[in-house]
């Protein structure tokens, strides 16, 4: 009952993660064509569902969730870097990202450790003062870097066909929206919230289904060639 | 120390944010202007490339039919003139030395040798030998330079073509065509048509071992057709392609066809034999008179 009162009371969050269902779906229709790349981002969609869902169900029977938000900031940036990692022809980037993937692990983990005092004390858990900032610089770059590649090799003749680029668009979409947003979760996201910020709360929300539904429409256009770049 | 209120601190993160965002976007939408920009300047320059490739080798076609009939011409003006001088003066020697009575008398040595049965022979003999090489330069210009494709298109001189061939070969080459049907196109297309053709039969009697070949021309769906089929051997186009002295009349026919906007098949039409199916499409003949290709007509008109 709870869960329906806390969907009646914050409409956007709750369809921020409902909407999961439509890519999910969408990858599910077309997982016979799904390369590796694309397999982390179905099983990230996976996880995001189950961790949002759970979230909400924390929230709505008001016990603090953002340890599973602090948890899932590493394993959300291994999916994204490791799909660029498969997407990325040089062999230095690749190695790069590995190496970031890597080392981004320990250091969401410090920050989770940095930022509360007391890790024991569940019930007033913080939000990492900087692994989500690190992580939507580090994707950002990730994503230009791939724009630039495509722009300089020319090996993509239809751009808006091609899968990857619409993942690309909602993770610059996602992230961008969300960098300047991510340092004030530390202050916002407390039970005795001082720092309102307004209609702005809503803005990871709708950032968040602008980049589902970009990720809705790079899944639908895969098809069993769409590795080959000029299709 | 400055503390900034609730207020100062959502505007700030309202523009931020918004600037953010716009970034993104206009970072998404560069992408996908610029992307297609720069695919269709390659394009551009793939076509410029595409269209000079295709003047070179328009050009180098139209020099090799030059130089065709530019020794064509030499033949008959220079070497056909010469023989047929000579066949004059072996008449005229031979009127003297059979008809002249004064040599009859004549009791010379000198004299006598020139009356005799061997001096009758080899006579004949170099009689015979002009007009056979007359004959033979006449063939050759009329291979260099077909000139009734000109004066009478494609069909009559794809006729004429196997006419020669049955003179010629122990193998029987038959013609499909519906001569009504076929409309007459621009010089440089039946020219381009007839070579592909010439170059099809004579590759079937080089290499397929064949002792029929049958050619057909029709309409398509709005593109000329010709097939060369025999019953010969066979041969796999692709491999064939890729050897360098056995594939260069597949590479020509291809070239050919490249400047014409043609393309060619090649098929196995059984369990022997082979198939090349040339389709052109139809163009309607230029009013612009084409450049004559019989090369005597043509010193005819320089002359005038």
């Amino acid at each position: 009952m709870a869960f329906f009162t806390y969907i009646e009371r914050y409409p956007l969050a709750s369809s921020a993660v409902f909407f999961i269902l439509v890519p999910l779906f969408v990858a599910g229709f077309r997982y016979s064509h799904l390369n590796t790349a694309f397999r982390f981002l179905f099983v990230y969609l996976l996880l995001d569902l189950i961790v949002g869902l759970w979230m909400m169900y924390l929230a709505a029977h008001r016990a603090n969730n953002i340890l599973l938000l602090n948890l899932f900031v590493p394993l959300r940036y291994a999916f994204f870097s490791g799909m660029f990692y498969y997407y990325f022809r040089s062999a230095l980037v690749k190695r790069i990202i590995f190496y970031s993937i890597i080392a981004f692990g320990p250091f969401a983990l410090l920050d989770i450790y940095a930022s509360n005092r007391d890790l024991t004390d569940l019930h007033n858990h913080l939000v990492g003062k900087y692994s989500q900032v690190v992580e939507s610089v580090l994707i950002i770059f990730w994503v230009l870097l791939y724009f630039y590649e495509i722009i300089k090799t020319l090996q993509v003749s239809n751009i808006l066909g091609y899968p990857f680029f619409w993942i690309c668009a909602g993770l610059l979409i996602f992230y961008s929206g969300n960098i300047f947003y991510f340092p004030f979760w530390y202050y916002t996201n407390t039970w005795e919230n001082k720092l309102q910020v307004g209609l702005i709360d809503d803005i990871p929300f709708i950032v968040e289904l602008i980049s589902l539904f970009l990720f809705s429409i790079g899944l639908w256009h895969i098809h069993s060639n769409h590795d080959d770049l000029h299709s | 120390m400055t503390t900034f209120t609730p207020e100062q601190i959502r505007l700030a993160l309202l523009i931020a944010t918004s600037a953010m965002l716009m970034m993104a976007g206009f970072a998404i939408v560069f992408v996908i202007y610029y992307q297609k920009k720069q695919l269709e300047q390659e394009k551009k320059l793939r076509d410029v490339e595409k269209n000079y490739q295709l003047m070179l080798l328009e050009t180098a076609l139209h020099s090799e039919e030059s130089e065709r009939r530019r020794i064509a011409q030499d033949l008959h003006d220079d070497i056909g003139t010469m023989l047929s001088l000579t066949k004059l003066s072996l008449n005229q020697l031979a009127k003297l030395i059979y008809r002249d009575p004064t040599r009859k008398s004549n009791t010379s040595p000198d004299a006598a040798s020139l009356n005799s049965p061997r001096a009758e022979l080899t006579l004949n003999k170099a009689h015979s030998l002009v007009e056979e090489t007359i004959v033979h330069v006449r063939r050759i210009t009329r291979d260099l330079v077909p000139t009734t494709l000109d004066q009478f298109g494609l069909v009559a001189a794809i006729e004429e073509f196997i006419n020669r061939m049955s003179e010629n070969y122990a193998l029987s080459v038959h013609f499909h065509c519906d001569g009504q049907e076929i409309p007459r196109q621009s010089p440089r297309v039946e020219l381009a048509l007839y070579r592909i053709m010439q170059e099809l039969v004579n590759n079937a009697i080089k290499h397929a071992n064949c002792d029929e070949i049958i050619i057909d021309l029709h309409l398509e769906q709005g593109k000329i057709e010709m097939q060369v089929t025999d019953n010969g051997q066979g041969f796999d186009a692709a491999t064939m392609k890729t050897s360098d002295q056995a594939g260069l009349g597949l590479r020509n026919i291809e070239s050919r066809l490249s400047v014409i906007n043609g393309v060619v098949k090649y098929q196995k039409p059984g369990v022997r034999g082979s198939r090349a199916q040339v389709q052109i499409p139809v163009e309607p003949q230029s009013s612009v008179k084409p450049e004559p290709l019989h090369p005597f007509r043509r010193a005819a008109a320089a002359r005038g």
